[in-house]
């Protein structure tokens, strides 16, 4: 039977992220993103990650659980989404420690073949954790998402662009997305109270 | 299915689509609520609310009522025996089902 239930399991996960807030919050990010690294203040950009974790649970529960409903998955579901989670922190950690090691080694003054990619490298350290979400989730529109921020890292190697250029592009296709399937979500599932059987 | 072997017996409470529906989904989950439950199964609310309390007089699921973020809530959870008579009733299904020529 376990197979059957995994299945209904891994479905019922799937359908847990079907609100569009996650889209959102990626597509905010990498608004912010593009803005603060268009105005010479990214370091500000790199605590909407923060900002954008702790909007994310209240709006979960005010918006989506009176809507979506309550579920307590597994032990062992927990304890993946725990790892995933610390895993994502710990990549983003490693991402920026390796950038400081770059930047102490090189003092901004990169090689010149690695010049001309590094600029794509700030859209993959978004994709790869898209990836990992896409994975985890089972909601490929996330690959998606992944796919296009690794497109959009190409073409400004390609072109010469700045990386806010490929940030703000992604951050525009994909928060609009976001809202559409939040009110997609929002017109299938209207909030009624709950009946007590 | 030997032919000498007698017709396994089904559980005529499990047996009824929307009944089993809700037994796997809470099978699949540690608790979940009656929203969620709702919007897993696609049944409407009175007959869910039916369901569920034929399946807690049976004692295959334990609720739980509660208020959550001001709101109320009942929690359904699967209980060891709700787990056990599925697991019997798809051993048994299966042994019918063996049986089916063809």
């Amino acid at each position: 039977m376990n197979d059957a239930i995994n299945r209904v399991e891994k479905k019922a996960f799937r359908s847990y992220w079907d609100d569009g807030l996650l889209d959102i919050m990626l597509g905010l990010l990498l608004l912010v993103l593009g803005v603060t690294w268009w105005q010479g203040v990214a370091v500000l950009g790199a605590i909407f990650p923060a900002v954008c974790f702790s909007m994310w649970f209240p709006l979960r529960k005010r918006l989506v659980e009176p809507r979506m409903g309550y579920v307590e998955f597994s032990g062992k579901r927990n304890l993946q989404v725990r790892g995933f989670r610390f895993g994502l922190v710990a990549f983003f950690t490693g991402a920026m420690a390796l950038g400081l090691v770059i930047f102490i080694l090189f003092g901004g003054a990169l090689p010149s073949t690695a010049d001309e990619w590094i600029a794509g490298f700030p859209l993959v350290l978004i994709a790869i954790p898209a990836l990992f979400v896409a994975l985890f989730t089972s909601c490929f529109r996330f690959a998606a998402y992944a796919f296009l921020l690794l497109l959009a890292g190409l073409t400004i190697v390609l072109m010469g662009w700045d990386p806010h250029m490929g940030f703000m592009g992604c951050g525009i296709v994909i928060t609009p997305y976001g809202f559409l399937i939040l009110s997609r979500f929002l017109s299938r599932h209207p909030a009624e109270p709950e009946v007590l059987t | 299915m030997k032919d000498n072997a007698p017709t396994p017996e089904l559980n005529r409470l499990l047996h009824e689509p929307a009944r089993l529906r809700t037994l796997v989904q809470l099978a699949a989950v540690n608790k979940a609520d009656f929203t969620w439950l709702l919007g897993q199964t696609g049944l409407s609310r009175g007959n869910l609310s039916v369901q569920m309390t034929k399946l807690a007089d049976a004692g295959m699921v334990t609720i739980d009522k509660r208020f959550h973020n001001n709101r109320p809530q009942t929690l359904f959870a699967l209980t060891a025996s709700g787990r056990q008579a599925l697991v019997d009733y798809k051993q048994n299904m299966q042994l019918i089902l063996d049986g089916i020529p063809g």
